[in-house]
């Protein structure tokens, strides 16, 4: 019945996993903020509502709340901080041993070689529970590696090479889209 | 006189000179901000019109509706629009053109010249923004990405890079006025700790416009040249580097978001104390959260890069001072939940914006979170859910809280009450239909959807039914404050000078204020947000 109507993509890959896993972290976060605000701004806005016999009474602010609410948010920003750095640098360093792939990108194509030499177009296959490193570079604009159940993107530029890896978890057959506004 | 026969009229800044001559030849800040304010508003409607294209091609996953160059245009036009020719103006340059003298007690700007200039430049980019539009348009995006804009597009780069130049040099002379008038012509007694907070941001916002605008110039400036000279600036095949465009377009592009919540912020500042009957909770620490972003805004920029091809390291650093950025967002958001505590709050249509800009701005920002968190990053850069997270902080959090102000202000500004159960109604309507729209791309985001596609894998329907649909409700939530505006310049009841009772120095004069504003320089020995000394306003006393 969830066919048409999905609401969470895929997780073929290690990466999708830590990255699913800070993602709730940060959902479970924004829900208790934003409950937890919204909450209080109705409280507030029920209880002294403008009523005959009700007069607002004068406050100006306090230092200590003040600092509190922002030493707070901070420690917890930091900590979200450490925690994506973490991902991303494991993102960014492909493992020892992991089978290259070549790939150009050009407008709407995409060029892959594997290093035993076939070539493939807009399609790749590659194995499961295999390190596999890529490495890209385009012949026109910008356009961009993405594949949403691993979780990865990165943008592929004339001029230079960048990388990317991944390592598939489950076999199936998983959208490639070029993330990049690269024309028509 | 004769004409004391006529009317028992006052004379004030509108009814002072008729015909088109007075209005375009103008020096008065109030009739400028009107100049801003119907031209503002006409892009506004261009920029929703295209916005709505873009949503029913959406409706289904085929791309049926447009073709696929046209569909590029159109959300690329949607983008330049919105930001440069209606977003970035329109607080600053109609609410703040009004307000700015008013609330220091002035005559005017400090270059009412500079002033009538900066609009005519807007006028210039606008119209030249207006025939690049109707002759064939743009398909970069409206962030102007290279080598793809200056190599390959083969649409009209040129003609809307040099609209948005010039467009930009009305900012830089806003601000450059701004910055003036709040430094030199405050009244007596109106020192920088009693200004309003609504100054505070727009001094904020005016130092952006004036370091940020010219780094924008140049870089669209080298954009055309290397379209139409061939320099090899960002193109590699021609010597450049396409990473080059992408630091400097963000170098301005970042504090320009902010260009467009800060003046936003400065208005829920004043509309939450004045229906709260309450002083604002901790000035000082909203006033320098104003400060603190403009400062801290400038330093994120490449977050926007997290997977452009820039060093680890480089990464790293971006990520931790958008962290450092959000904090004085959230100190703002605690401060005006904790002004509502024992206040005595009335639900008119200004509070409810300010409601809705909090709640929004709220999401928006914490969604922020989420992108500066590298690894989340990676997967949801460039899908749905970063257009969502910026339209829950640019019409979420900006619109609402211009739509809030022009209901706060429009007494003051027509002399005429807009009539408040439509407005109510309004804000309700804009609420549903703006979670309505932004909600679902959220989700479709982290499903995977990229942004710019005309076309979808068909699991992504549903949700995207969903946004279209809402997006038709938030269409009548902001037609409907232009009609009613319209009809209270005639029927409206008549206001009085301060029909709110708030203590800014702009209620201390007529409604509409007389052209120089003030009968004689106002002495200020007040505190902004004095409710306390405030009586209730009339009308509003009566309810329950
Ligand atoms: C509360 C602090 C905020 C944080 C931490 C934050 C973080 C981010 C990050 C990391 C991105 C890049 C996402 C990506 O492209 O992958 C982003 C995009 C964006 N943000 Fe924010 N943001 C914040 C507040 C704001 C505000 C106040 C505005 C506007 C008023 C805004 C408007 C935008 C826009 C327009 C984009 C996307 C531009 C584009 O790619 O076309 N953000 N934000
Ligand atoms: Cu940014």
């Amino acid at each position: 019945m969830f066919d048409n109507f999905p609401l969470w993509p895929v997780r073929a890959s290690t990466t999708a996993g830590s990255v699913d896993a800070l993602y709730i972290f940060l959902v479970a976060l924004s829900l208790f903020m934003s409950v937890g605000i919204f909450t209080m701004i109705c409280i507030f806005a029920l209880r002294y509502r403008r009523r005959k016999g009700l007069e607002a009474e004068q406050i100006e602010g306090s230092t200590l709340l003040e600092l509190t609410w922002s030493a707070i948010p901070l420690v917890i920003f930091l900590f979200i901080f450490a925690w994506g750095a973490v991902i991303y640098f494991k993102e960014r360093t492909a493992p020892r041993g992991a089978t290259q792939i070549y790939v150009v990108a050009k407008q709407w194509m995409w060029k892959l070689q594997h290093e035993e030499g076939q070539r493939e177009i807009n399609e790749l296959h590659v194995p499961v529970g295999r390190d596999v490193e890529m490495i890209m570079t385009s012949q026109d604009v910008i356009h961009s590696f993405y594949v949403p159940a691993f979780r990865i993107k990165q943008d592929v530029l004339p001029g230079r090479y960048t990388t990317l890896w991944f390592r598939p978890t489950r076999s199936g057959t998983y959208q490639l889209f070029c993330a990049e506004y690269c024309g028509t | 006189m004769a004409t004391a026969a006529f009317s028992h009229e006052r004379e004030h800044y509108l009814n002072k000179e008729y015909g088109i001559r007075s209005w375009l030849l103008t020096t008065d800040h109030k009739r400028i901000a009107l100049l801003y304010l119907v031209s503002i508003t006409f892009f506004f409607f261009i920029g929703g019109f295209l916005a709505l294209l873009i949503r029913l091609e959406l409706l289904t996953p085929a791309g049926d509706l447009v073709q696929a160059d046209t569909y590029n245009k159109l959300f690329t036009m949607h983008g330049q629009i919105m930001i440069f020719f209606f977003l970035i103006p329109s607080i600053p340059a109609v609410l703040g053109n009004f307000l700015v003298p008013l609330m220091i007690g002035a005559k005017d700007l400090a270059f009412p010249r500079i002033n009538l200039l900066s609009w005519y430049l807007y006028m210039c980019g606008g119209i030249l923004m207006l025939h690049t539009l109707l002759t064939g348009g743009v398909d970069t995006g409206w962030t102007f990405y290279t080598p793809f804009s200056t190599a390959f597009s083969d649409t009209k780069v040129i003609e809307a890079g040099v609209a948005i130049f010039i467009n930009g040099f009305s900012s830089i002379l806003t601000g450059l006025n701004f910055v003036v008038t709040i430094h030199r012509m405050r009244a007596p007694g109106m020192t920088f700790s009693r200004l309003p907070l609504f100054l505070w941001s727009h001094y904020a916002t005016s130092i952006i416009f004036l370091l940020g605008t010219p780094v924008l110039a140049i870089t669209l400036l080298l954009v055309v040249f290397e379209r139409a000279f061939n320099l090899g600036i960002f193109d590699p095949n021609r010597g450049g580097d396409p990473l080059l465009f992408q630091h400097l377009f963000w170098f301005y592009s970042h504090p320009a978001v902010y260009i467009m919540i800060l003046p936003s912020m400065g208005v829920v500042s004043e509309i939450v104390p004045c229906f709260s009957r309450k002083r604002i909770f901790g000035y000082s620490f909203v006033a320098m959260a104003s400060i603190g972003i403009a400062v801290i805004g400038f330093l994120v920029w490449a977050h926007h890069m997290f997977v452009a091809g820039m060093s680890l390291y480089a990464a790293l650093i971006f990520s931790f001072l958008s962290y450092l950025v959000a904090v004085p967002s959230a100190i703002k958001v605690f401060n005006w939940t904790a002004t509502m505590y024992k206040g005595s709050i009335s639900f008119s249509t200004p509070m409810l914006y300010a409601f809705g800009f909090i709640g929004l701005f709220t999401m928006g920002g914490l969604t922020g979170l989420f992108l500066a968190a590298l690894g989340v990053d990676v997967h949801v850069t460039d899908t749905y859910f970063v257009i969502a997270h910026f339209h829950y902080i640019m019409v979420g959090g900006a619109v609402m809280g211009y739509l809030g102000g022009m209901h706060f202000w429009w007494p003051k500004i027509s002399g005429r009450m807009y009539p408040e159960g439509w407005g109510r109604l309004a804000a309700l309507i804009v609420f549903i239909g703006f979670n309505l729209t932004f909600f679902p791309q959220f989700i479709l985001g982290y499903l995977g959807m990229p942004r710019r596609y005309w076309q979808y894998p068909p699991e992504f329907q549903v949700l995207n039914v969903l946004s279209t649909a809402g997006s038709t409700i938030l269409a009548v939530g902001y037609l409907l404050p232009m009609v009613y505006f319209l009809w209270s310049m005639r029927y409206g009841k008549i206001a009085d000078d301060n029909p709110w009772n708030a203590t800014g120095l702009e209620w201390r004069t007529a409604s509409p204020p007389p052209t120089y504003n003030f009968e004689e320089t106002p002495l200020v020995t007040w505190e902004a947000y004095e409710y306390d000394k405030m009586t209730l306003p009339a009308e509003v006393t009566l309810e329950r």
